[in-house]
């Protein structure tokens, strides 16, 4: 029997220091009243720095995130909820649980205190069509909430009117930020916030570049607990741009040194679309077989900036002090926003993220792709089949399986197992481990 | 031939219109899927903006290109393209709007062979203070690819004669339109829809004379129709049959809001210094589509019940094709506001490629519901 090679791996270490930021960021969420600051509905999109010209702020994320997306009975209540007010399978899932969690009175809710927390406004910037929707919903539902929605131009190709238009949008939201919340509007944080911002997305970036080493010095779950802090629209923090700084330094060494995230890496893929947050372990599965998921366009794209070239490697952007840009006034700030935002910003670029896909597949080195067409996100299986498609026409293998992020009953996990395990063979591999592991999700609540 | 009967065969025979006027003019043919599109531009370089209308049939042509949870109207456009019949189209064209239709285009611009396309990125929050500017810069960005593909420059004067051709057969519709708020309206709701319809496939002049017939003919003899409960239909479809097949139940549809109805003409471009701008404020301002009503509190809930009692319906029908999300965020906002004034509304989910005759037996329950309410 052929002896498997083992390359050498070791925990991360900055870890503890992630697990330590992420509680304290949920704890900053929920003592914000005790501070006197400011609670924001938003966050996962760009540019929550606008918010910091505000000062103290914290953000609720709409993506309800944390243990309720574990629960498979509350994502079902949830889910089912929605669809008795009218928004049915179709709409978006993560807006759906939202809805549901707000009519089950658990939305902003503290797991550990069973606290509410009320946002005081909602802002955010968006491409999504459904999270557009969305925040008319939070109206609707929740508290009449005042919202404020900046759209990231969807683009053919980087635009100067696509610049002014941001920009425009975004001097309008600082007015309307400063008269809703009666607050006055501070540059000097405004500028701070956005270069933390700045500079903590292009550490994220420079860590997602990394994954193009073999072997790859993260697996795609590794990369999802390191956006948490993105997703939580903490990356303004100083301590998360210094947190994204290390930890961009330790897996350029990881890389450099060939230490894997799975040491019996044999096949790389890559996991495109929404992986399923119920159950947890889709991307794990894949490692039994010497398979590691390594990241995705759309994982890369959700926080990274920077551009993607013919052969798929990147041009992340610029750090601000390379950028040539003045950063002095609120309207440099505001301009360089709207640059970083147009330019460097692959993922409003519907029609390019195909040929984006296949070229980074082909950088990074996978042996092939797999992909959730998600039936609760319309936003992202928007050129899924297409994507297919290409693949297979530059011959990577490829397959599909389809699910609903956020809604267990759109999954069938005994379906996605066969077709994972009929994929892997496909590519000529075995389980290097015996026995049938199979996905789950738990049960709580 | 009555007005009406011709705007039905010009619907019916899209195609073949198409062909015969290339034939004759010389000029070319582009076709558009959203209708934000600022075809008066295409018109002033001298082509014929024709809609690209599905042709509701069962089809299996789209599934490798387009995700089974895209709506239906998307995929059935798109089988059209596959299926060779729009082969005649030098250039396809769509606007900004959401990701089914973008997925068509894109889908059309990779596998279909056509010599130009044109993506209008307009602005999604048409309220914001930048979507003007932004939406100014898209039109003139059109207008100087389509003279560069072209190959001649498009003059300030045949802008401002193609926004009076588009702007006087608005007017005309708009008066069509005004005649169904008559106790006895002259014309059905499948009628106008494929008034309005014929006016996306064909030559705005001789649509407007058509137009202009069919006012003269309803001064001479107004038919005599039994009139039912009066109902609005907005939301989605591109078949003026499934409008027919509600009329047949003992309704007349009075008034719409469709895309393929009075979304697509209500407004007029204003005349201006600069017909450039005047056209970006008009499709910035035209009744928004779901889409297009993002910022803040909706406004098209207001505007449809302003337009319910304008029209003095009695019940709503809002259809909705499958998968269709952007209609389906409003409607149930929209039903919640009609009812609460004493509008029944029922919201119908429709696969415009399903035969008609299953939608029959749905649709005729939702009536009894809706005559329920009424009496
Ligand atoms: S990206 Fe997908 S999940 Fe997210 S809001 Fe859009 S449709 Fe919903
Ligand atoms: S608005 Fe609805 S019906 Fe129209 S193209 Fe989009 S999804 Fe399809």
């Amino acid at each position: 029997m052929a002896v498997q090679q083992r390359y050498p791996t070791r925990p991360l270490e900055c870890w503890g220091k992630l697990e330590e930021l992420r509680r304290r960021l949920v704890r900053d969420t929920y003592s914000a009243r005790e501070r006197g600051d400011l609670v924001v509905l938003g966050g996962p999109g760009p540019l929550p720095s606008v918010l910091c010209g505000l000062g103290g702020f914290q953000l609720l994320s709409p993506m309800p995130i944390g243990p309720d997306m574990q629960d498979l009975r509350l994502l079902t209540k949830m889910n089912e909820l929605a669809t008795a007010q009218g928004y049915g399978n179709d709409c978006c899932a993560t807006l759906r649980i939202a809805l549901g969690s707000m009519l089950m009175d658990r939305f902003g809710m503290n797991k550990r205190t069973g606290e509410i927390l009320k946002p005081d406004i909602h802002f955010e910037s968006l491409a999504c069509q459904g999270q557009m929707k969305a925040q008319q919903l939070y109206q609707e539902y929740y508290f009449q909430l005042p919202s404020f929605v900046v759209e990231m131009p969807w683009q053919e190709e980087p635009r100067q009117a696509d610049v002014d238009y941001l920009e425009s949008q975004l001097q309008e939201a600082v007015e309307w930020l400063q008269k809703t919340t009666g607050r006055e509007f501070n540059d000097e944080l405004l500028a701070e916030g956005w270069l933390n911002e700045w500079r903590s997305r292009i550490y994220f970036s420079r860590i997602m570049e990394y994954q193009a080493a073999v072997p790859a010095p993260l697996d795609q779950k590794m990369l999802a607990s390191f956006a948490t802090l993105m997703w939580r629209g903490a990356m303004h923090l100083p301590e998360i741009r210094d947190f994204y700084k290390e930890a961009a330094d330790e897996v350029a060494v990881r890389a450099k040194e060939g230490i894997a995230a799975l040491a019996t890496e044999r096949c790389r893929l890559f996991h495109e679309g929404p992986v399923p947050w119920y159950p947890s372990n889709v991307l794990r599965y894949f490692n039994r077989y010497g398979a590691v998921c390594i990241g995705s366009w759309l994982y890369c794209t959700e926080f990274g900036n920077f551009t993607v070239n013919e052969d798929g490697s990147w041009d992340v952007c610029p750090m601000p002090e390379d950028m040539g840009l003045p950063l002095k006034t609120r309207d440099d700030i505001l301009h360089s926003m709207a640059v970083v935002f147009t330019r460097y910003n692959p993922r409003p670029q519907l029609g390019a993220r195909i040929d984006h896909r296949v070229n980074m597949a082909r950088h990074f080195k996978v042996d092939g792709a797999v992909f959730a067409l998600d039936r609760g996100c319309l936003g992202n299986t928007c050129g899924a089949m297409e994507s297919i498609v290409a693949f297979k026409e530059a011959g990577l293998p490829v397959t599909s399986y389809e699910g609903a992020c956020a809604n267990p009953s759109e999954l069938d996990q005994g379906e996605v197992v066969s077709r994972i395990d009929a994929f892997m063979e496909s590519l000529g591999l075995k389980p290097l481990e015996p026995g049938r592991p199979l996905l789950q999700a738990e049960v709580g609540g | 031939m009555s007005s009406a009967d011709k705007f039905q065969q010009a619907v019916a025979n899209r195609h073949q219109y198409a062909r015969e006027w290339k034939q004759r003019t010389g000029g070319r043919v582009a076709g558009y899927l959203c209708t934000y599109v600022p075809e008066e531009v295409f018109y002033a370089a001298g082509m014929l903006p024709v809609r690209i209308i599905g042709s509701h049939e069962p089809e299996s042509v789209t599934s490798p290109y387009i995700f089974g949870m895209f709506c239906s109207h998307c995929r059935d456009c798109l089988a059209q393209g596959l299926q060779g019949r729009y082969d005649y189209l030098d250039a396809v064209s769509t606007a900004h709007c959401c990701v089914h239709s973008f997925q068509t285009f894109d889908s059309w611009r990779r596998h279909i062979p056509v010599e130009h396309f044109y993506y209008v990125s307009m602005p999604q929050l048409i309220q914001s203070r930048g979507a003007q500017r932004s939406m100014l810069a898209e039109v003139t960005v059109l207008k100087e690819r389509l003279e560069a593909d072209l190959g001649r420059s498009i003059p300030a004067s045949a802008m401002e004669q193609a926004i009076g051709v588009y702007n006087r057969n608005r007017r005309l519709m708009r008066q069509v339109y005004e005649l169904r708020q008559r106790d006895n309206p002259p014309i059905t709701g499948a009628e106008c829809m494929e008034m309005v319809m014929a006016s996306q496939v064909m030559d705005k002049e001789e649509h407007s004379r058509l137009v202009e017939s069919l006012l003269k003919e309803f001064e001479a003899a107004p038919p005599v129709r039994e009139v039912g409960v009066r109902l609005l239909v907005a939301g989605q479809t591109d078949s003026a049959d499934v409008v027919r097949v509600i009329e047949e139940l003992g309704t007349t549809v009075v008034a719409d809001d469709l895309c393929f109805g009075s979304r697509y003409f209500w407004n007029e471009a204003v005349d201006g210094k600069d017909p450039l701008a005047a056209l970006a404020q008009r499709y910035l301002e035209r009744p928004p589509c779901p889409m297009k009503d993002l910022h803040g509190v909706r406004v098209r809930p207001g505007y449809l019940l302003d337009m319910a009692k304008e029209y003095r319906v009695q019940g709503a029908i809002l259809i909705r094709q499958q998968f269709c999300d952007p209609h389906e965020y409003d409607m149930p906002a929209i039903k919640r506001l009609l009812e609460e004034n004493g509008i029944p509304a029922l919201i119908m989910e429709q696969d415009i490629t399903i035969p008609l005759g299953q939608l029959r037996t749905r649709v005729e329950a939702h009536l009894e519901l809706v005559q329920q309410e009424i009496a």
